[in-house]
């Protein structure tokens, strides 16, 4: 019935840094989550995110909000009646990773 | 003030089957809202200006003669007279057709008036934070590239997955009670 969803979720955990992903309809019911995010958290994205929209009421792309807290961060965005929100972490691992990539990059040039 | 001065007629009218119309013409007191429908000749009789006075409890002491009784009873007329507006009376005024449409472009003029004379605000911006300045510099930490290109899929493919959701039918839809 919602596999497909439910693969949308899954795909989107595998992905870089990503520990939580949920989908909240219009009324801010959770349709989906999956990975390390409460699903009770749908409500107040969609809130988030109804706000946001009404900073550029007439533009036509979806708003998209990010939330810093800490090594983490929480990013939030409603695209017509679906609200899609990603909970990202920044192991040490890979901050360090991207530290050393930057510090090569920079040595390159 | 045609409004008024209907009404106004209206209300003599009253005081016309009042008898009162001659006392107040002859008084020259100019009709208002206050104007009594009945004559003051009641209270200007002494029986009952001396009931109004100060002496009325001495009068009410001693045993009520028959003629006091008459003037209680036409000061409750008067009273009475005094408090009365007669709302049937006001009903039955009608407007002319005639009178209505003056009326309709005379107000309508007068809106159109004030409204001319009101200062409208200009064009107001919609949006929160449009009276701050450069409201995006309060505001943003750059979002990385790649979180916004993520998200976007992900909605994307969010979208797709909701309007792909059916119901499968596995079972009948309509199951018969099992009543012994």
């Amino acid at each position: 019935m919602e596999q497909q969803l439910e693969k949308v979720l899954s795909e989107i955990l595998t992905q870089q840094d990503t520990v939580g992903a949920l989908v909240a309809n219009r009324q801010g019911l959770c349709l989906g989550a999956k990975g390390n995010i409460n699903p009770n958290v749908s409500g107040i994205g969609m809130a988030i995110s109804e706000q946001v929209a009404k900073l550029e009421p007439n533009s036509t792309l979806p708003a998209t909000v990010c939330l810093y807290s800490g090594n983490k961060r929480c990013v939030i965005q409603k695209d017509g009646d679906i609200t899609g929100i990603i909970y990202k972490q920044t192991t040490p691992a890979t901050a360090t990773t991207a530290a050393s990539a930057a510090a090569s990059t920079s040595a390159s040039n | 003030m045609d409004y008024l001065r209907s009404i106004w007629e209206c209300l003599a009218s009253i005081c016309n089957c009042w008898h009162c119309t001659d006392e107040l013409g002859s008084q020259g007191i100019e009709p208002s809202e206050r104007t009594h429908l009945l004559a003051d000749s009641v209270n200007q009789s002494p029986a009952l200006r001396r009931s109004n006075s100060a002496d009325l409890s001495n009068d009410y002491s001693q045993s009520l003669p028959k003629k006091d009784d008459q003037n209680a009873l036409s000061r409750l007329v008067q009273n009475t007279a005094i408090n009365m507006i007669n709302v049937g009376a006001l009903d039955s005024h009608t407007l002319e057709h005639q009178e209505y449409t003056d009326r309709i472009k005379l107000y309508s003029q007068r809106l159109q008036q004030q409204w001319n004379n009101i200062q409208h605000p200009g064009f107001v911006q919609k949006g929160l934070l449009k009276d701050v300045p450069n409201h995006q510099s309060y505001l943003s930490k750059g979002i990385p590239s790649d979180d916004t290109a993520q998200m976007r899929v992900f909605v994307q493919k969010s979208i797709a997955g909701v309007l792909s959701i059916q119901v499968d039918h596995r079972e009948a839809v309509v199951v018969p009670f099992e009543i012994p």
